[in-house]
């Protein structure tokens, strides 16, 4: 029920966020819904983890819950820090250049803070659909959301650091991939500018997050269970793909020192193997992790 | 000669070769989740139909070793070469650094070295790992490769008020290779040591069991795939059928008259006369403790390369992102 309000709270946040994504305005109660749902969906995390007994990332529909709740941490944080209002450029307008065609450090200063808080507006924007995407799957009969205790294989913390660490690295890959289609999509270079920093600030900090939750807490936490850190678990493959292909994202960025749309595609295609890592595996590959 | 061996160095530490090889690795990989593979689940012997007609398809699997990816040379070679390239590169980059003093960019070293230190003890655990399986049920004994004896005194289990099992629990007495004794309590994802082996709980089970009674009264105890005999008869235990909760078990046993006539199966119920002399009381079950005995010595190195791993990785990004807000 809880996080089926929140569900609606990020339904309005969109609808909102759509009507004034092409407006100078600020967007009304933005600021405080997009907050509010992430709440709800922690808190309806803490209320089931107080009826299992345990916390509650033990399944597929608490798990799409915390996702869900982490990535709208990631963007009430983002939102914030932005302020209340997000200013926006008019439409079409192009900075303009000096008789060189050079612009003018203070004009092109202007464009660019312009150019970034438009990318914001459609980076929340698609933010919000896909935790609402998210939801939608927890709502979903593919997920079942009735109050099971977890089995006691389940029962450890090195399990509750493995699931934690790893979705809110997957949250923070998530808002990359949000940030990576845009810059995709987008040729305005100020734009991309700003996107590219968020992808590359999203991927940096989800990166080392990701590895210590899905493979060194996993193979803990697996070596305690089951005396085997690592089984070549379809879940565990398909991790250990993600993670070598972020590691190549990073590879471009770091070393090559390469920016654009090469990096952008390799966040995009990072993010189609996280979720199939999540998602993919559970519904069409068997494993050790099919409970969630 | 010299040309050629830069040339080979400069191949092996250049990022082309580190991307298709880590593109390769990953298509590999996602290959080997398509395809059964023996070693990531392995079955005991008989759980899997013989097979009787082989496809052009599975043959092929099977004459590329692409059942057992992980282990076959697809995988281990370009993992090897992976290996090679990283540790070629992780050397140039900490002789540039010493050349140019440039002492604070230490974390990638740290990331690649942990990787180093990764894939060695992913080679250990491949090549020293030992393990195997002990079904006990209570009051069995079973003698461990390193000398240890492990009794199960007693298996329980917990439940939630819903009926799900919460915990299992396996109290053992080990008795080590110098006959000292001492009674642990095994639970899932709470390991005990016996010397250098690890005893997991993993899970638990029911096997059947029959009693039989001869005519003077004595009673005899059969598991599954165990025989009785009595001269040139005998009768093995083959399993248990259950029709309905209130029926009586329809029990199937294999006989065998005389030393090398064919055996014969036939299925009784209790009250039956098995063998002359010797009939069938009752068919039960018995719980079994499933525990896993496991070393493995790759595990040491693994922490501590997960350790390096950890710090190179917290070092390298907190000073890009620390860079990147200053600029």
């Amino acid at each position: 029920m809880i996080s089926q309000i929140g569900f609606f709270c990020f339904l309005a946040l969109a609808v909102i966020q759509a009507v004034y994504l092409f407006t100078q305005k600020a967007e009304p109660f933005s600021l405080f819904l997009l907050p509010a749902g992430t709440l709800l969906c922690i808190i309806s995390l803490i209320d089931r983890s107080i009826r299992i007994g345990f916390p509650a990332v033990t399944n597929m529909y608490e798990s799409l819950l915390f996702f869900a709740a982490a990535t709208g941490t990631i963007l009430s944080v983002y939102r914030l820090r932005r302020g209340m209002r997000i200013p926006v450029r008019t439409p079409g307008r192009v900075p303009a250049r000096s008789a060189a065609g050079v612009p003018s450090d203070e004009k092109d200063s202007d464009h660019e803070t312009a150019a970034s808080a438009q990318s914001a507006r459609f980076f929340l924007f698609g933010g919000s659909i896909f935790i609402i995407i998210l939801l939608a799957i927890a709502s979903s009969p593919l997920a079942p959301s009735t109050i099971r205790p977890p089995v006691p294989a389940l029962r450890s913390a090195w399990l509750v650091l493995h699931v934690t660490f790893a979705f809110i690295g997957e949250a923070f890959f998530a808002v990359s991939f949000v940030a990576a289609l845009l810059y995709l999509f987008t040729h305005d270079p100020g734009r991309q500018k700003s996107l590219d920093k968020l992808i590359y600030t999203t991927i940096a900090v989800g990166y080392p997050v990701f590895t210590a939750g899905a493979l060194i807490f996993g193979a803990i936490w697996a070596q305690y269970a089951w005396g085997r850190y690592w089984g070549w678990d379809p879940k565990e493959t398909w991790a250990l793909v993600t993670w070598l292909v972020y590691t190549l994202y990073l590879h471009f960025r770091f070393i090559r020192r390469t920016s654009g749309r090469i990096p952008a595609f390799i966040a995009v295609i990072g993010f189609l193997f996280t979720l199939f890592t999540f998602l993919g595996v559970n519904f069409l590959l068997s494993g050790k992790h099919s409970y969630g | 000669m010299k040309t050629a061996l830069q040339y080979l160095y400069r191949a092996l530490t250049s990022l082309k070769l580190t991307a298709v090889l880590l593109i390769y690795l990953a298509v590999l990989m996602v290959t080997a989740t398509l395809i059964p593979q023996a070693g990531a689940h392995p079955l005991p012997a008989g759980v899997l139909p013989a097979r009787t007609t082989e496809t052009a398809a599975s043959s092929l699997v099977t004459f590329l070793g692409l059942h057992n990816l992980f282990i076959s040379v697809w995988f281990i070679l370009p993992l090897s070469l992976f290996f090679l390239n990283l540790l070629l590169c992780t050397v140039r980059r900490i002789r540039g650094e010493l050349n140019n003093k440039r002492w604070n960019h230490y974390g990638p070293d740290l990331i690649h070295a942990g990787i180093l230190l990764l894939i060695i003890s992913a080679f250990i655990s491949l090549f020293g790992r030992q393990e195997s399986q002990l079904v006990l049920a209570e009051g069995e004994t079973n003698r461990l490769p390193n000398g240890y004896s492990v009794t199960l005194l007693d298996f329980s289990e917990e439940y939630y008020a819903d009926g799900s099992a919460r915990q299992w629990h396996s109290r053992i007495r080990l008795t080590g290779p110098d006959g000292s004794e001492r009674t642990e309590d095994i639970r899932v994802n709470h390991p005990v040591s016996a010397g250098y082996l690890s005893l997991y709980q993993i899970s638990y089970g029911q096997i059947p069991e029959v009693v039989l009674n001869d005519s003077a009264g004595n009673r005899f105890v059969l598991l599954r795939r165990e025989t009785i005999a009595g001269g040139n008869l005998s009768a093995r235990f083959i399993g248990v059928e259950q029709n309905g909760p209130a029926a009586d078990p329809l029990v199937t046993m294999e006989l065998r008259f005389g030393k090398h006539a064919s055996p014969k199966r036939q299925s009784f119920r209790p009250g039956d006369e098995i063998l002359p002399g010797l009939s069938l009381k009752q068919a039960t079950s018995r719980i079994v403790s499933v525990i896993q005995t496991g070393f493995d010595p790759g595990f040491f190195p693994l922490i501590v390369s997960f350790l390096m791993l950890g710090a190179g990785l917290g070092i390298t990004f907190y000073q890009r992102l620390h860079r990147s807000e200053k600029t």
